[in-house]
């Protein structure tokens, strides 16, 4: 279990002649290895050099508050997502109007009438004025609802995306760095395979053999991408374990899950944590792709995507269908970007931009992007 | 070296090998036969049409053929297409991509280059700070939104360059620069950060105290040695250039592969969309190799050998 390193040969030499003072530890004691204390200090660094960062302190505001709009903007609006009016279809932003209509008993609504002039109220029927502030769709749907709703929908598929990659990536590359030997050789060679493949292409065979919804996207989006991440850990855990407090912790009694996940993985967290909001934007972005083509959630649901897909149906006539989805995509993978640049920097203010030395490596950083 | 080219080639095998046999087992978990359509066929003529195909044969003797036709580059017909064979479709669509793709290329190395130089030699000045803002903004907007804004100014609003099609070079403009757009900012990132701890070495400083010009140390010394992260760059970049395109060819509807490709999806005309797939992956991972031994011949300094563990 324990590497045979010439370090530990010479420690077990130097050891023998005060063998008296020396007893072994019952296998799995963790008294003394319990006896430490949590590193804070580098935990504040980290979050103070982030606040020093205005640039990457506010695109963490940006997300927050994107975050927060897109949790109660629906509900800022009387309209629901997926409730047409035909006869209000491609209108411009703010464009008012008054509804008149009446309440079933069952708590569905009927529109008797609508016009842009104040309607009169009558016994029995309600008026309402309403305004398309972002206009509407080429289906009389308001875009500000849909847009908000397609927020859920992005940041949801991004969030859970970054977290499967996440389970799974450091799970599997920490396995293959702490154990080494033929396990490491094994599922190293099966991470070469399959990223030898391009990750779209990928995508969009699960996404073909998938019944297509948020699912698949999930699945799809998270069975990729935790291939660099596996590799990124895999190195951490292999330079690290080395390290001095790693035979300390082994002396103390500690057990080879607790060393990997106690010990190994929180200092290795760094790059982890860059590399995980780095792939929030990616799986935005890709959900957007494939929505685009027309792989991603089904009709009514809105996403991002398939609201730049319908925007483009008129970009000749009616720009803002496709202006407000497309602008929100770009702040939310700006913000996300420069976010894990500056998390980088935060974690590491020695390296800026990743230094590429050999081939290998372009696995490592983010240079798997897609356009 | 030889060993390391080997090694790749055999991982690039398995992978395709991969790529082929869950191709195969996709087409044939997907419910509903090839033929299966609205109207119901004869069934004499549902029987030759399973006898032709070869349905008829058990899936292990499919499976066979399907990988020994697939190493014989014969990726079978289309389904939606009467007549026309994958084969058919890639020879038409792949040219037309090609020269897309490698307009795109060169268009994102030449500025990228450009950009992250200028950044450089002016380390924390405007030039830098502006290049940069260019850049990260380059690397955020997906390439598709790109194409939209481009197409509603040049082409909706300017009426300078048409908005669709394919054929003189004026159709080729807003898409390659579409596309370009991500490549170039992130060569610009790698050129900026590499140039600088360039221009901190020793040799650069022994250039300019022998009293060379400033335009040769810049290029014979110090862009010569940043250079090598953009070599590298080379396959992740056209492995996003041509799958990017995907989407940038359906939206200026270029006969492209790509275009082809994505309306096989929306047609689900499986044997099409896993053709390609094939035919893009093996296309891909050769350029990826075909780059990393060009990098060796490049930078001396890289050497190819089998990761250290």
């Amino acid at each position: 279990m324990a590497p045979n390193t010439p370090r530990d040969d010479q420690a077990a030499q130097a050891l023998t002649y005060e063998q008296e003072l020396f007893k072994p530890l019952k296998k799995n004691n963790l008294q003394n290895e319990l006896n430490t204390t949590l590193n804070i200090i580098y935990r504040q660094n980290v979050w103070w050099r982030l606040k020093e960062n205005r640039l990457g302190f506010s695109a963490l505001a940006i997300i927050i508050l994107l975050s927060i709009l897109a949790i109660i903007g629906p509900y800022l609006t009387p309209f629901s997502y997926s409730g047409q009016i035909l006869a209000l279809k491609n209108k411009a932003p703010g464009y008012t109007f008054y509804l008149k209509y009446k309440e079933n008993s069952n708590g569905t609504i009927k529109i008797i009438e609508y016009s842009e002039k104040p309607l009169k109220n009558e016994e029995g029927f309600k008026v309402e004025k309403r305004i398309f502030w972002f206009g509407s769709d080429a289906l009389g749907r308001d875009l500000f609802t849909r847009l908000w709703h397609g927020a859920r929908i992005s940041l949801f598929i991004g969030i859970v995306t970054a977290f499967i990659v996440f389970i799974i990536g450091v799970t599997y590359g920490g396995i293959a760095g702490y154990f080494g030997g033929w396990i490491d050789e094994i599922m190293m060679r099966i991470v070469e395979i399959l990223a030898g493949i391009p990750f779209l292409l990928y995508v969009i065979l699960l996404m073909v053999l998938l019944e297509p919804g948020l699912k698949a996207i999930l699945i799809a989006l998270g069975v990729v991408y935790w291939l660099p991440l596996a590799r990124l850990v895999r190195g951490q855990i292999l330079s690290l374990k080395e390290q001095e407090y790693v035979d300390a912790a082994r002396v103390a009694g500690a057990g080879s899950w607790r060393i990997l996940f106690k010990h190994l993985l929180p200092n290795a967290l760094g790059p982890i944590i860059v590399y995980v909001t780095l792939a929030i934007p990616e799986a935005i972005f890709t959900e957007a792709w494939l929505s685009f083509v027309g792989l991603g959630v089904g009709a009514p649901i809105a996403s991002w995507g398939s609201l730049v897909k319908e925007g483009f149906q008129g970009i000749g006539s009616y720009p803002w269908q496709l202006f407000f989805p497309a602008f929100f995509i770009t702040l939310t993978i700006l913000a996300f970007n420069i976010l894990g640049d500056s998390l980088r920097d935060a974690f590491d203010p020695r390296c800026g931009l990743p230094v590429v030395t050999s081939p290998r490596s372009k696995s490592v950083n983010r240079l798997t992007k897609n356009f | 070296m030889a060993r390391y080219i080997l090694r790749r080639v055999g991982t690039m095998l398995l992978a395709l090998f991969f790529i082929v046999s869950a191709t195969f087992f996709m087409l044939k978990a997907i419910p509903g036969g090839p033929f299966a359509s609205e109207k119901k066929l004869p069934p004499s003529i549902e029987e030759n049409i399973t006898k032709k195909y070869h349905l008829d044969d058990p899936w292990y003797i499919q499976y066979r053929d399907y990988l020994i036709r697939t190493a014989e580059f014969d990726l079978g017909p289309s389904y939606r297409y009467e007549g026309r064979t994958v084969n058919d479709i890639i020879a038409d669509g792949f040219p037309v991509s090609a020269q897309l793709g490698f307009v795109t290329v060169l268009i994102s190395i030449v500025t990228g280059i450009s950009l992250g130089t200028i950044a450089a030699l002016n380390r924390n000045k405007f030039h830098d700070y502006f290049a940069m803002i260019l850049a990260t903004l380059g690397f955020s907007v997906p390439s598709f939104i790109v194409a939209f804004i481009l197409m509603y100014i040049f082409a909706y609003k300017l009426r300078l360059l048409p908005p669709a099609l394919w054929g003189t070079w004026k159709h080729l403009v807003l898409p390659a620069v579409s596309l370009s757009f991500v490549p170039t900012a992130v060569i610009a990132r790698l050129i900026r950060s590499n140039m600088v701890e360039v221009l901190q070495q020793d040799y650069i400083k022994t250039a300019k105290a022998k009293g060379l010009k400033k335009t040769i140390v810049i290029y014979r010394h110090a862009l010569r040695n940043a250079i090598t992260p953009v070599v590298i760059y080379l396959g992740p970049l056209v492995t996003g250039i041509f799958t990017g395109s995907f989407v940038i060819e359906h939206i200026f509807a270029i006969p492209g592969l790509g275009r082809h490709f994505v309306m096989s999806i929306q047609n689900r005309d499986y044997t099409v969309i896993l053709g390609i797939t094939v035919f893009y992956s093996l296309f891909l991972m050769t350029m990826n190799l075909a780059v990393d031994i060009m990098l060796t011949v490049i930078d001396p300094r890289v050497q190819l050998v089998d990761e250290k563990r």
